[in-house]
Order: structure tokens, then sequence, then C-alpha cells
């Protein structure tokens, strides 16, 4: 018999054997646990891609029918009122953000983008709209969304949400912030109050600003906000 | 040890899996907006298809316009903050700020009452209206083109339990506002209100900002 020839060396060459065998056998165990743990993660990337083209796809089928609505709605909203009416609701609407508008005014883009924070916040963000405000602008709109009367900033988890819509990841931000109004002062004001400081913080080293005078263009607000104990004073 | 790396693999592995919550959140909620705004022209064009005239709708449209602008005074139940400097004497000057009311208070409480549900808010009696910035100049706090000076009242227009539960943690957190009571002595106070009467916000003229034209 072999294992008998090898005499003293009979037993350490049975065990290294066993424990070649036993750490083959982990070994082959774990490869196959990566090959699955890769198998399920290819899965679950190919399900959430499924998902979002879904998601997309129904977005935009309904911002298709709100066009057709919008439309048809036109149609009978500009039959029998008067040009007084509409103008009036035309003129409020600038300041409940219900219409759209455009004008003159500046462009700011704010690129935060990096792998730790600290990031560009809701506060930061608070501040640039109000300095904007306060410089006299007519219009604001931040990332595609209206600024309205009842907007408001805030987080969920790492998001970053305003008017209830998801805006931008916290550390993958690029802002866009439009107004409109007078184009030195809403620069001067918005570069020197709310950027300015922004860029001398240490926090900050990489960021990126620029403010462009353009003419813009601001969406009408979106969110569907109710009235459901504020009651009109006769 | 050679068994930990692999198992670190594994879970590497599973870990780098796509946030779907984060994927998918901007178009789910652009879904529910959207929705919520179809519905909305879907009623409004019911109306019109069943008949109901265009001028009295129009109304009914000018009206809600006039409300959410913040254009016409408003009354309901809600919530009364006050804020005020501190009157103790201040023996460290470093600190005076601790002792007084900061523009960020009043920015951040209104932020977080928006949030929460609000439906009017004022401040000072000064309506906020898309327009109204709140800015320190100095020693007052401008609310829209008025300079106001301390006490600062904000009222509050909504559900009050909500409005409440909507800013303890700016208040507790992000200000910390209870300690600046205890220690510095600035005043915080909340009331509910059975009802608040807010006046009409200031309509702006718009002299730059026109409305798109259709079609563009």
């Amino acid at each position: 018999m072999p294992l008998l020839k090898l005499g003293k060396w009979a037993l350490p060459a049975f065990l290294v054997a066993i424990a070649l065998g036993v750490l083959i056998s982990v070994q082959f165990q774990l490869q196959k646990r990566v090959n699955q743990a890769k198998e399920v993660n290819y899965q679950k990337i190919a399900a959430v891609n499924k998902m979002v083209d879904r998601a997309k796809e129904q977005k935009q089928s309904l911002e298709k029918q709100q066009a057709e609505l919008e439309q048809k709605v036109k149609t009978y909203r500009n039959a029998q009122v008067s040009p007084e009416v509409k103008d009036k609701i035309d003129t409020l609407g600038i300041l409940s953000g219900e219409t759209p508008v455009e004008g003159p005014g500046i462009h700011i883009e704010i690129d935060d983008r990096k792998v730790t924070g600290p990031y560009i916040v809701t506060d930061h963000l608070l501040s640039i709209v109000n300095t904007l405000r306060y410089a006299g602008a007519e219009a604001i709109e931040v990332n595609g969304q209206r600024i309205g009367p009842r907007s408001f900033s805030t987080f969920s988890g790492p998001i970053v949400v305003v008017n209830g819509v998801p805006i931008a990841r916290v550390d993958q931000t690029h802002w866009e912030v439009e107004a409109i109004g007078n184009q030195e002062v809403l620069r001067n004001y918005v570069q020197t109050v709310a950027i300015d400081p922004l860029l001398a913080e240490n926090a900050f080293p990489d960021l990126k600003v620029t403010v462009t005078a353009q003419v813009v263009k601001i969406p009408r607000l979106k969110s569907s906000v109710d009235f459901v104990v504020a009651k009109l004073v006769e | 040890m050679f068994q930990l790396k692999a198992q670190a693999k594994v879970n590497e592995r599973t870990s780098n899996t796509p946030d779907i919550v984060s994927a998918l959140a901007p178009y789910t909620y652009s879904i529910d907006q959207l929705q919520a705004e179809n519905t909305k022209l879907q009623t409004e064009l019911d109306q019109y298809q069943r008949g109901a005239a265009a001028a009295l709708l129009a109304d009914t449209r000018l009206k809600r316009t006039q409300l959410l602008a913040g254009s016409v005074p408003v009354k309901g139940p809600g919530l009364r903050i006050v804020l005020d400097d501190s009157k103790k004497e201040i023996t460290n000057k470093e600190e005076v700020n601790n002792y007084i009311i900061h523009e960020q208070y009043l920015r951040k409480l209104v932020n977080a009452l928006w949030n929460s549900g609000a439906e009017a808010i004022a401040i000072n009696g000064q309506r906020l209206t898309a327009l109204t910035t709140i800015f320190c100049t100095g020693t007052v706090i401008n609310i829209g083109s008025v300079a106001e000076t301390p006490p600062y009242v904000i009222e509050v227009i909504g559900d009050s339990d909500k409005l409440v539960k909507g800013i303890e943690f700016v208040e507790k957190f992000e200000l910390g506002l209870d300690n600046y009571v205890d220690v510095y002595g600035i005043t915080f106070k909340k009331d509910i209100v059975t009802e608040i009467r807010l006046p009409a916000g200031k309509v702006p003229t718009f002299k730059l900002a026109v409305p798109v034209k259709e079609g563009n």
C-alpha cells in the first residue's frame, strides 16, 4: 500500500491532504457565493433600471396628457372671460407662481459635486433665494422648481427637496438658480451677500460658481397646494 | 483570514447595489405632482364640458390665485410664535449674538412651517408672499420692504398640531432655542390660537417679468 510505504510521513501527509481538501472545498464554496452575489447584484441593477425606465415612461406619458389637458382647458378659459379678468389672473399668477414668466435676469450655476462633504445644503439655498428676493427678484426658480409663496426646502435622506419634489442629491449637487429682475442689482447682491461668503469658507475649496446675466424663462409652480383651514376674510 | 476576505467581497458585492429609493425618487415625486395637476385640470375641463360658465370658473380661479398669492386677507386657526431679544445684561460682549434674535431663526422657522402645511404666514403683521425677504440689515430685520424690530411675532394659519410638531426639530436641534432661552434669556413662545387674521400681502409691480406667451 502506498500509504504504508510512506512510513512515518503517512500521518502528516494524510493530514495535509485533508487540510488541502478542506481549503479547496472552502475556496470553491466562497467562489460560488461571490458568483451568486455578483449575479444577484446584476439582477438588482437590471430590476432598478427597469423600474426607472418604467417611471420615466409614466412621467413622459403624464406630461403629454397634461399638455393636452392644458390646451383644451385654455380654449374654454379664454372664451367668455373679459381681458381684464384674464390680465388680473395672469399678473397675480406671477406672484402666486402659477404663471410661467420670462424676462431679463440672472442664471447662477453652482457645481458642488464631490465625494465627501460638507456640501451646499438647504440653508445656503435659502440664503441665495432670500438675497434674490431682497434684491428685487420678480420670479425665482431652483433646479426647475418655481419658488412660490409656500415653497420650502428640506432634506429627505441625502436628497434635497423643494416644493416636495427631489431636485438634487447632496453629493451630486449641481444647482441652477434663475431669477428675473434688474440684472446688475441681482448679480451684485447675490455675489456679495450669498456667494462670496460661501467661496471664502474653507469648507468649499473646489466650489465652482458662475453668475451670468441673460434672459431667463421660469416655469410655473408645479406643486398642488390647497387651503383647508384658511378662509378668505370677506 | 482567507474566509474573512472572501466574505468581505461577498458583502461588498451585495452592498454596491443601486439605491432604489434615490434612483426612483425624482420620478415618483414628479409623477405624484403631475397626477395631482392633471386631476385638477380634468376636473376643470369636466366643469366646462358640463356647461359651467367660463366667467364663473374664471372668478373661482381668480379667488384661488388671490389666496395663493397672499393678496387677500385670510383667517383661520393656527399658531402664534413670539421671539424677542434677551433683557438680561450682557456681561461678555463676545457673546452678544447669543442674546438677540437673528434672521436665520425666522427664516428657518418659516421654512419649517411651510413644510408642515402652513397655509398663510405673517411676521409682525407683514404677510409673507413668494417674494417677501427676511433680511437682516444692522439692528433690524426687513420683512419684505418693512424694517421690523423685536419682538418678532410669527402668526401662522394651519393645522396647529402639525405646525407645532413640524418646527420641533428646527427649534430644538437646528437652532437650539431652548438653550438660548434658558442660558441667555431670549424669548421663544408658542401659542395655539383658534382664530388668526392675517392681512393681505403686498402685490409688487412687475416691471420685467412677463407671462410666457402661449405656444412658447
